[in-house]
C-alpha cells in the first residue's frame, strides 16, 4: 500500500495504490496526517488504484472527512471501483461521502 | 525356426501322401484281383455245372430212344428163340419186331450158315419199313452178302452179347445214318446160333444236340466207340473222319490228350487251342448204355469269359479313374494342408504376440492401491476387460505427495492400433502428470502433444482428476470422457463436468478446468462407455440409467460400499443384462473411495499470530484462495474484508494482556459455499451478539468503530460462535454464486 499526496493550487489530489487493511492502516493514517492541518482547501481522494478497503481504511476516510468541515476544507472521492463503492453504500458511507 | 518346421510338415506330408496313394492302388488292384479270381472261378464253376448237365441231359435223351430199341429187339429174342427150330417164322419176328416199333426201320434175324438146310447156306431173314409205311420181307444172305462177316453179326456171335454196331451211312444215297443193335439167339444147347437186330435212323440225334445248354455258340461232338464223328460242326467231317483225324489236323497236344481220353469212353474236361490260336474248354463223357459212344460240349474260352473281360476291362478304366481322382484329392488337400499349415502357425505367432501384448498392456495398468494419509483414507481399485485381445481402453492413478492422481480414457476404435494409440495415452499422462498440480493442464498438454503426432486422426476420450487428500479438494478436467458418479454420504450424483473435446484433435484447444470438494466419506466412480453401451441380445443398451440404479442399490445395500464391491458388483449386472451376447466393447470401471477419519489441516489454512501486521499475510492468502478457485473480483473481496474484519476484530480486542496467540483461518469451499471457521484463544467473545452499527447517522454522529462486525454480517450468509476448551470457534458461511 501506498499513498502519494500532490499539491497543486489550493487542491490536495491523495492517489491510494493497493489494498486499505488493517495491517495498512497505521502507515496510511500517517501518510495523510498533513491533511488535518490544511484549511479552505479541495481535498480529492482519488481511489483509481484502490483495490481493496476494510473498515480500518473506511475509518481513516470518515476521521478525514469529519476533519474537513471545521477547517474549511472540501472532500472528493474519485474513480472509486464498483466493489468499494458496495462497501460504501453498505455502510451508508455513500451518503457523507461526495463521490465522482 | 518356424519356416523350418513348415518344411517339415510339407515334406512328411508328401511323403505321406505318396504312400497313401500307393497304399490305395495297391489295395484297389488286391481287391480287384480277388474279386476277378472270384468271379472267374465262378464262371468256371458254372460253366462246368451246365456242361456236365447238358452232357447227363443229351445222353439220357440218347439212351432213351437206344432203349426203347434194345428193349423192342430184348423183348423179341425170347420169341425168336422159341420159334428157332421153323425157319420160316424168322420172317413173322422180324415183321412183328419193325410193326410194333415205329423208330425201327429195319430188323433181320440172321443164322449161322447152313442152320436150315433147306434155306440155304446163307439166309438172313430181313423187314424194312419203306417210305409208305409198307412192311418189305426178304431174305438178304448171298455170297455177294456174307453178313457173318458183317459187324452187327460177327461181334454179337463170338462175344455171345448184344452190341450196337458202329453207325454207318445209309447205302441208300440218302446220307442217312444208321446203327444196328444186335442181340444173339441160342439153340437148345444155350449155343449163339443166329443174330436177331435191329437198324435204327439216327436223324433224330441232331434235335437232340441242337439244343445249346452251355452257350449260345457251343457245340458238341459225338463219337462212336470207335472214334467216328457222328455229330460236328463241320458236316463234311460226320460219319467221314474219326476225332483222331481231328486231332491229327489240329496238332494240339491238349487237343490229341483229349482225344483218346475221348475215345477211351472216360470223363473229364480239357482246354485246347484252335488254328487260330484261339482257347476253347471241352467237357467230355461217355453216353452210356450199351451204346460207346462219347459225347462232349464245346464252348470257346472267348465266349465263356468275354462278358468277364469286358468287365475286367470296364473295371480296369473305372480303377484308373478312381486311382486318378484320389491322386488330384489327395493333392488338393496336401495343397490345402499345407496353406492351413501356414495360416494355422502364421495365426499361432499374431495369437502369441498378442497374448504378449495383451500382457503389456496388462502391465501397464497399476495395481490396486490403498493409501492411509494421516487417517485421510484413499482406496482405488480399477477393471479392464478387453472386447478383443487387446483394447484402446486405459485407466491410471497414482500418487504423488499428497495427491491421488487419477485418469480413465477411451480410444476411438478397437484392437491393435487403438492398443498402440492408448500406450501413448498412458505413456504421456505418466510422463506430464507428475509435473502439475492442474487437471487442466495435464489435458492441455497430452493434448497438443497428441494432436501433433496424430496422422491416423485417432482420438481419445479422457478424464483426469487430481484429489488433493490434505484439503479434499477435487481438481479435475474432462476431455469429451462421460463424467463420473460421486456417491456423497450414500446419494448419488453426477459430477458437473464441462465436455470439452476428446483429446488429439485440435492442438490449440483450451481445456476448462473444474474443482470441487468431496465430503469426508465419498466414493468417485468411473467409466467408459463400454458399461453404459453394452449391449444385448435383443440390441438394448445398458444405459446410464441402469448404472445409476445399481449404484444406488449398491449403496444403499451396503453401510461400507468398497470399490471392489461397485466393480463386481456392476460387473455381475452387466452379465446378467448382456446374457449370451458377445462383448462388443472394452468395459473399463474405476472406483475410488475417499474416507477422511480426521480433522486435518487444511490447504485452504492458515495460522498467524495475533499482530495486526499479519493481517497482510492472511490477505494475502485468502487472495490466492480465491485465485486458485477462480472466484469473481467481488467474492474475492467480500471473503477477504469478511475475514480480516473478524480476525482484526480478536488482534484488536482478544488480547488486552499483550499475551501473544495463533489464530487459525480455514477456508472450506465446496460447490456453491465457502466456509471460513476461525479459532483463537483470546477473550471469549461471540460476535454475533454484537449489536449492528447505527449506518444512518450524519457525519458527526456516526461513530469511528464498530463497522467490523457489521460488514462480516453484511457479506456472509451465517454466522456460529462456540467456545470450547478456552478456544473461540466462529463458523461464516458464505454463498459463492
Amino acid at each position: 500500500m501506498r499513498t502519494n499526496i500532490e499539491e497543486t493550487g489550493n487542491k490536495f489530489i491523495v492517489n491510494f495504490i493497493g489494498d486499505l487493511d488493517s495491517a495498512a492502516a497505521q502507515e496510511t493514517e500517517k501518510a495523510i496526517q498533513s491533511l488535518m492541518d490544511v484549511k479552505n482547501k479541495e481535498i480529492i481522494l482519488d481511489c483509481k488504484e484502490l483495490n481493496y478497503i476494510s473498515s480500518s481504511g473506511l475509518r481513516l476516510f470518515l476521521g478525514l472527512l469529519k476533519n474537513c468541515k471545521p477547517n474549511g476544507n472540501t472532500l472528493l472521492l474519485e474513480n472509486v471501483n464498483d466493489n468499494i463503492k458496495k462497501v460504501f453504500s453498505m455502510t451508508g458511507f455513500s451518503a457523507l461521502f461526495n463521490m465522482k | 525356426m518356424a519356416r523350418n518346421r513348415i518344411s517339415q510338415i510339407k515334406r512328411s506330408i508328401n511323403t505321406n501322401s505318396i504312400v497313401l496313394i500307393i497304399a490305395a492302388a495297391l489295395i484297389l488292384e488286391i481287391i480287384s484281383t480277388i474279386q476277378y479270381q472270384y468271379v472267374r472261378e465262378e464262371i468256371a464253376v458254372d460253366l462246368h455245372l451246365r456242361a456236365q448237365s447238358e452232357l447227363l441231359a443229351k445222353s439220357l435223351a440218347i439212351q432213351n430212344v437206344m432203349s426203347q430199341v434194345e428193349a423192342a429187339v430184348g423183348n423179341h429174342v425170347w420169341d425168336a428163340q422159341r420159334l428157332i427150330s421153323e425157319g420160316d417164322s424168322a420172317f413173322s419176328v422180324v415183321k412183328r419186331l419193325v410193326e410194333q416199333n415205329p423208330n425201327i426201320k429195319g430188323s433181320s434175324f440172321s443164322f449161322m450158315p447152313d442152320y436150315y438146310p433147306d434155306k440155304g447156306y446163307w439166309f438172313e431173314s430181313y423187314a424194312v419199313r419203306r417210305d409208305s409205311d409198307e412192311i418189305e420181307l426178304m431174305q438178304l444172305g448171298s455170297a455177294d452178302h456174307d453178313y457173318t462177316q458183317a459187324e452187327f453179326y460177327k461181334i454179337p456171335i463170338e462175344t455171345d452179347s448184344a452190341r450196337w454196331t458202329d453207325p454207318y451211312l445209309d447205302n441208300d444215297g440218302a446220307r442217312m445214318i444208321l446203327t444196328t443193335f444186335s442181340i444173339p439167339v441160342h439153340d437148345a444147347t444155350k449155343k449163339p446160333v443166329a443174330v436177331l437186330d435191329a437198324d435204327i435212323s439216327l436223324d433224330w440225334l441232331k434235335s437232340i444236340l441242337d439244343i445249346n445248354y452251355v452257350n449260345p455258340s457251343s457245340y458238341n461232338i459225338l463219337i462212336s466207340r470207335s472214334g467216328q464223328l457222328m455229330s460236328y460242326p463241320q458236316d463234311e467231317y460226320v460219319m467221314l473222319k474219326t476225332i483222331n483225324d481231328v486231332a491229327k489236323e489240329k496238332q494240339d497236344p491238349a487237343f490229341t490228350n483229349f482225344a483218346i481220353n475221348f475215345v477211351n469212353g472216360e470223363r473229364g474236361n480239357a482246354v485246347f487251342k484252335d488254328n487260330d490260336g484261339e482257347k476253347y474248354h471241352v467237357f467230355y463223357a461217355p453216353v452210356g448204355g450199351e451204346t460207346g459212344w462219347s459225347l462232349a460240349v464245346v464252348s470257346s474260352e472267348k465266349e465263356i469269359f468275354g462278358n468277364y473281360n469286358k468287365m475286367k476291362g470296364n473295371l480296369l478304366i473305372l480303377r484308373i479313374i478312381a486311382l486318378a481322382v484320389l491322386i488330384f484329392i489327395i493333392f488338393r488337400s496336401v495343397r490345402n494342408i499345407n496353406k492351413l499349415q501356414k495360416i494355422t502357425v502364421e495365426r499361432e505367432r499374431i495369437k502369441s504376440e498378442l497374448q504378449i501384448a495383451s500382457q503389456i498392456q496388462d502391465g501397464m495398468l497399476p495395481d490396486n492401491i490403498t493409501v492411509d494419509f494421516n487417517g485421510a483414507k484413499v482406496e482405488v481399485v480399477g477393471l479392464l476387460n478387453p472386447a478383443k485381445e487387446v483394447g484402446g481402453d486405459l485407466y491410471d492413478f497414482f500418487v504423488k505427495d499428497d495427491r491421488l492422481y487419477f485418469c480413465i480414457g477411451d480410444v476411438s476404435g478397437k484392437g491393435v492400433p487403438a492398443a498402440m494409440f492408448m500406450t501413448v495415452t498412458r505413456s504421456l499422462f505418466r510422463t506430464i502428470a507428475p509435473y502439475t498440480l492442474k487437471a487442466a493442464k495435464i489435458l492441455w498438454y497430452m493434448n497438443r502433444t497428441m494432436a501433433n503426432i496424430n496422422e491416423t486422426n485417432m482420438f481419445v476420450t479422457f478424464f483426469v482428476g487430481i484429489y488433493d487428500m490434505k484439503t479434499r479438494r477435487l481438481n479435475y478436467s474432462n476431455g469429451g470422457h462421460n463424467g463420473p458418479v460421486i456417491i456423497e454420504n450414500g446419494i448419488i450424483k453426477q459430477l458437473e463436468v464441462i465436455p470439452n473435446l476428446p483429446l488429439g484433435v485440435f492442438p490449440d484447444f483450451d481445456y476448462a478446468e473444474q474443482e470441487t470438494s468431496l465430503e469426508k466419506d465419498s466414493m468417485i466412480f468411473l467409466y467408459t462407455d463400454g458399461l453404459t453401451e453394452a449391449m444385448n441380445l435383443n440390441k438394448q443398451e445398458f444405459g446410464e440409467e441402469r448404472m445409476i440404479d445399481a449404484l444406488r442399490k449398491f449403496a444403499h445395500e451396503h453401510k461400507d460400499l468398497t470399490p471392489n464391491a461397485i466393480l463386481e458388483g456392476m460387473k455381475d449386472k452387466i452379465k446378467d443384462f448382456v446374457d449370451k451376447a458377445e462383448q462388443s466393447d472394452d468395459l473399463t470401471m474405476l472406483s475410488i473411495k475417499i474416507k477422511d477419519t480426521t480433522e486435518k489441516p487444511m490447504k485452504n489454512a492458515l495460522k498467524i499470530e495475533n499482530k495486526i501486521s499479519a493481517i497482510k499475510q492472511l490477505n494475502e492468502f485468502v487472495d490466492n484462495v480465491c485465485k486458485e478457485n477462480l472466484f469473481s473480483e467481488e467474492n474475492s473481496m467480500q471473503l477477504k474484508l469478511v475475514i480480516e474484519e473478524t480476525v482484526a476484530n480478536i488482534i484488536n480486542y482478544g488480547y488486552p494482556d499483550g499475551s501473544s496467540d495463533e489464530i487459525d483461518i480455514s477456508l472450506i469451499i465446496s460447490e456453491g459455499n465457502t466456509r471460513i471457521e476461525i479459532k483463537d484463544h483470546g477473550l471469549e467473545f461471540d460476535p454475533t451478539k454484537v449489536n449492528d452499527a447505527d449506518v444512518d447517522g450524519s457525519v458527526e454522529e456516526r461513530p469511528i468503530g464498530g463497522l467490523g462486525i457489521f460488514l462480516v454480517r453484511q457479506f456472509t450468509d451465517d454466522m456460529h460462535y462456540k467456545r470450547e476448551n478456552n478456544t473461540n470457534i466462529l463458523v461464516l458461511n458464505k454463498k459463492i454464486k
